[in-house]
């Protein structure tokens, strides 16, 4: 996976209100863009690790199983 | 919701500006990391491309989460077809004039339609529902309600939450120094509270005001209140009607009406009725609580819950004990339940059945024209789409999908028609302004004030107008997308001559030709109408002869008074130089009012027919120059006196009508004025005369029985003046400074020619209206006619350039390269023409019904249409016919 994806799927996030993004600052003293999660955005983030649990869990029963 | 306005310029260029920043932050920072860690600058630079991947694909990934893709998409196709249409100004301004003239047709037809068949009354004017009542319960004549007869309905049939009663009539305002005449609303006290329009200040009418000998109030119009400044005193001050003097209680709201489209002035208490109902409106007893006396329009609210079904079976109950207990005037009275009609306040219910006629003709004039201007656009675009057709190749061969090409063509095509219907809109409504202002002049009103006609442009004719853009835009711009995104790759990219063209663009031509020869043979027909109605023979010579309408009931004169002042009026008026003849007659030809009833011989069976009736002074054949064919006229002594039988003059038709024998004078007659009237008088004929038209339409109204003045009292009265060949206009003058001189404040409503009368008549302002709109359908489609046909055979020309070329290497004279052009040309020319007439007899038999003395099948009015129609079709060939013979051929084996 190459680093260009990077930027669709952060933008697509902060659209949703997920991602918060300003324009800071950095440690080599030109402006980047960062980018923080909101209040929904960690909501949302628990809710998608409690999902991947579900999934990697189901997949090591699978795993498990299988030997 | 950022994605709604992501793709706004400014937003936009923001956005980029960001994006690009941050990638380039991103690569900048991983080609130092690189770098510090040893590789070199070329070195890093390459791997932190090879690490980040397509910067192309991020970048698009990164706008499409910015907003929707098709909206993105439909910006784009727009600014592009904006900028497109910018490039070709011609064709640009063609486009839109041929759209923008169908649209404002079809907006000005669509809001007539709105305002007299659709649109919704104010307040709760059509929750209302209408009662009728007829003598007997089949075949008997409608009347009016008289006031007892609505009060019985209102406390005694139990299914109206609340009903009104109301009248209008035309009334004599003072203001200053002159009396302006002006419609009035009579009404009961409940009027507005039931039509639901509440009163913007003051009071409405009280029920003792509903009954005469109450004090004379009156409630004004906002245009009146308005008029006057708007003060705010207004209530309580007094306003002279009629030459009573009525007190101010309150202010009408802005959209008060009466259930008919037309806006009184004033508002009355129903008690006001014996001060104000001029005689026009009277039908026997004068009294408002007599039974016999039938005035007034009744409509109200039904009871929530009360079907029509269940309230009909309420009123036969009622009608049943009304005709018990007044037998002399309710018996067999039944009543009918209908819609409130909207153009007229007759007893009789509503029949929408000529008005909506007249609609539907014109509106399938509109839709015509507009299929002729979507059929021309839809050649244009394929003409112009043709050049187009290398660069839809490329894109389809590149992987581009149909659809988006027919959207993007589809938008173009909008935007044509967005921008025709706004031009549509603007000419809509400037076209309503001049109709109105001519319909309130030509009407005859020109001397009532406050009839507020509203034909204003309203929000529902904007939304027609932006639908029928839509409409037509899908019409010219999907076929013509269609057959351009068509997958003939190859030939299109070699810009080879397209082959399948046969039956494409000529036969739209064609139908073209047919629907505008249609449009221009039907204008033709009623432009024939027209004139056949302008020089129709009314009977009498109308030069030399001046009409003028008084009416001294508008001030302040009772009958005495009257009849002394007419006595003047006409010796000083006979005796002013120039004037050879003078006198009065209570109606005038081509008149707004007629009177007219029922003759009848005395003898049985007794012969009957319907006649127009006037009240005449002694001169008045003289003043027309009209012979008397048997008999004798009225003697000045008649003017005077009544008898108990009195003398009458009958018109040669009603003579023959009447008396087939021929044996007339001394003969007696019955007559019984107005169909509805009760009373029937009896008269003696003394004489003949001739027979003068009413108005041009109406052949029927050469039956005549006139009555001299001694015997019927008439206030409203018109002087006829036959002037010895002066000057028209300083007779007119000279006569109204003789009636000012006799006095100052007569009301004179009109002072014209008898040929200013004829020309403002109704009739005859309808024929010259259809005509006049006819005809413009008819030149619209004939210009958009010869536009297609030229731009068709220009097209032709440029497809077959090379073709043209051939032929003429291999030895074509010019004249034979002409010929090919024109020769299709007139195929086309043909076909369409034919198919044409076959419409326009179709359409024009339809329309007979309004045409006047002219047949369907007029060979003068149709072979004109043809022949002007195919001479345009033939120049409009002829032009791109010459370009093709100059055509050098090796430049036209060069065009590749």
């Amino acid at each position: 996976m190459n680093q260009g994806s990077l930027y669709p799927a952060l933008h697509r996030l902060e659209q949703k209100r997920w991602l918060r993004a300003e324009w800071r600052a950095s440690d080599t003293g030109r402006d980047a863009r960062f980018y923080a999660l909101t209040a929904a955005g960690r909501r949302q983030l628990a809710v998608e690790k409690e999902t991947w649990e579900r999934l990697a869990g189901a997949v090591r029963l699978i795993f498990q199983h299988g030997e | 919701m950022a994605k709604l306005t992501n793709f706004l310029p400014g937003r936009r260029r923001r956005l980029e500006r960001d994006l690009q920043r941050e990638l380039q932050f991103h690569l900048d920072a991983r080609v130092d990391e690189l770098r510090r860690g040893g590789s070199s600058d070329t070195e890093a630079q390459r791997q932190a491309a090879i690490e980040f991947g397509s910067i192309v694909v991020a970048q698009e990934e990164v706008r499409d989460t910015w907003t929707w893709r098709w909206l993105t998409h439909l910006v784009r196709d727009a600014t592009h077809a904006v900028r497109l249409l910018r490039r070709n100004p011609g064709f640009t301004a063609v486009a839109v004039l041929i759209l923008t003239l169908p649209i404002a047709a079809s907006s000005v037809v669509f809001s007539l339609v709105d305002t007299a068949l659709v649109k919704p009354g104010g307040g709760r004017t059509d929750a209302l529902t209408a009662v009728f009542n007829r003598d007997r319960p089949d075949g008997g004549v409608y009347r009016h309600f008289s006031y007892p007869l609505y009060l019985d309905l209102r406390d005694r049939s139990g299914i109206f939450d609340s009903v009104m009663a109301h009248t209008v009539a035309l009334v004599g305002v003072q203001q200053g120094d002159i009396t302006r005449r002006t419609f009035a609303g009579i009404v009961s006290s409940n009027y507005f509270s039931t039509l639901g329009t509440p009163l913007l200040a003051g009071r409405a009418f009280t029920g003792d005001e509903e009954r005469p000998g109450n004090p004379s109030v009156a409630i004004a119009s906002h245009a009146v209140w308005r008029q006057h400044g708007s003060p705010a005193d207004f209530i309580g001050s007094e306003v002279r009607v009629n030459g009573h003097l009525f007190t101010i209680v309150g202010i009408a709201p802005p959209d008060a009406r009466t259930t008919v489209l037309v806006a009184p002035e004033w508002w009355f208490p129903l008690g006001a009725c014996e001060q104000l109902i001029n005689q026009w409106f009277q039908d026997g007893p004068a009294a408002l609580t007599s039974r016999a006396n039938h005035a007034l329009f009744v409509a109200g609210v039904l009871r929530p819950g009360v079907t029509r079904a269940a309230a009909r079976e309420r009123l036969d109950a009622l009608a049943i004990q009304l005709g018990d207990t007044f037998p002399a005037t309710d018996d067999e009275r039944t009543f009918v339940l209908g819609d409130v009609p909207r153009l007229s306040l007759t007893p009789e219910p509503p029949r929408t059945g000529p008005v909506a006629f007249v609609a539907g003709l014109l509106a399938l004039m509109a839709v015509l024209v507009l299929a002729v201007a979507c059929l021309n656009l839809a050649n244009l675009m394929l003409a112009r789409g043709a050049a187009r057709r290398r660069e839809f190749g490329i894109r389809r061969a590149i992987g581009g999908g149909r659809s988006r090409l027919i959207a993007q063509l589809l938008i173009e095509g909008l935007t044509l028609s967005f921008a025709g219907a706004a031009a549509g809109i603007v000419l809509a409504w400037w076209a309503q302004q001049a109709l109105s202002a001519w319909l309130a002049r030509a009407v005859g009103l020109v001397a009532v004030d406050g009839v507020a006609l509203t034909l204003a442009l309203s929000w529902r004719t904007i939304a027609a107008a932006s639908a029928l853009a839509v409409v037509s835009a899908v019409c010219f711009a999907l076929g013509p997308a269609w057959r351009l995104t068509r997958p003939a790759v190859t030939s299109d990219l070699k810009d080879e001559p397209d082959v399948v063209r046969r039956f494409g663009s000529g036969s739209l031509v064609g139908l073209q030709l047919a629907v505008s020869m249609a449009l221009l043979a039907v204008g033709g027909l009623f432009v024939r109408s027209a004139t056949e109605a302008g020089n129709a023979d009314p009977g009498f010579r109308l030069d030399r002869l001046l009409v003028f309408s008084v009416d001294p009931s508008l001030g302040s004169y009772d009958e005495q008074r009257t009849r002394a002042l007419y006595r003047t009026v006409l010796e000083r008026v006979q005796a002013t130089p120039g004037v050879e003849h003078a006198s009065l007659a209570s109606k005038v030809a081509f008149g707004e009012f007629v009177e007219s009833g029922i003759v009848a011989t005395a003898d049985t069976p007794a012969r009957e027919s319907l006649a127009g009736f006037t009240i005449v002074t002694s001169g008045f054949f003289d003043t027309l120059r009209l012979p008397i064919l048997q008999g004798r006229g009225f003697t000045p002594d008649e003017d005077q006196r009544s008898t108990a039988i009195p003398p009458a003059l009958i018109s040669e038709p009603l003579a023959r009508r009447l008396f087939p024998d021929g044996d007339v004078l001394g003969r007696r007659l019955t007559f019984r004025r107005g169909a509805s009237s009760t009373t029937t008088d009896t008269v003696t004929v003394v004489g003949v005369v001739p027979g003068t038209a009413q108005d041009i339409i109406d052949a029927d109204s050469q039956a005549q029985i006139h009555l001299p003045s001694g015997a019927r009292f008439r206030a409203p009265m018109v002087l006829h003046v036959a002037t010895s060949g002066v000057d028209e206009q300083t007779m007119l003058g000279a006569v109204q400074r003789e009636l000012r001189r006799i006095d100052p404040q007569l009301p004179i409503l009109t002072a014209r020619t008898m040929e200013a009368q004829r020309d403002a008549s109704i009739p005859r302002w309808a024929v010259r209206a259809s005509a006049t709109v006819f005809g413009w359908f008819g030149a619209v489609a004939l210009l958009i006619a010869a536009l297609g046909v030229y731009g068709l055979h220009t097209y032709e020309v440029a497809r077959r350039t090379r073709e043209l070329g051939i032929r003429q290497a291999l030895g074509a004279t010019p004249r034979d390269v002409a010929a090919l052009v024109i020769g299709r040309g007139l195929r086309t020319t043909a076909a369409g023409l034919l198919l044409g007439l076959v419409l326009a007899i179709g359409i024009g038999g339809l329309a007979s019904s309004l045409l006047y003395r002219v047949s369907p099948l007029d060979p003068l009015a149709l072979g004109l249409a043809a022949f002007v129609l195919g001479t345009a079709a033939l120049v409009a060939c002829a032009v791109p016919a010459h370009r093709a013979t100059r055509i050098a051929a090796v430049d036209a084996l060069r065009t590749d």
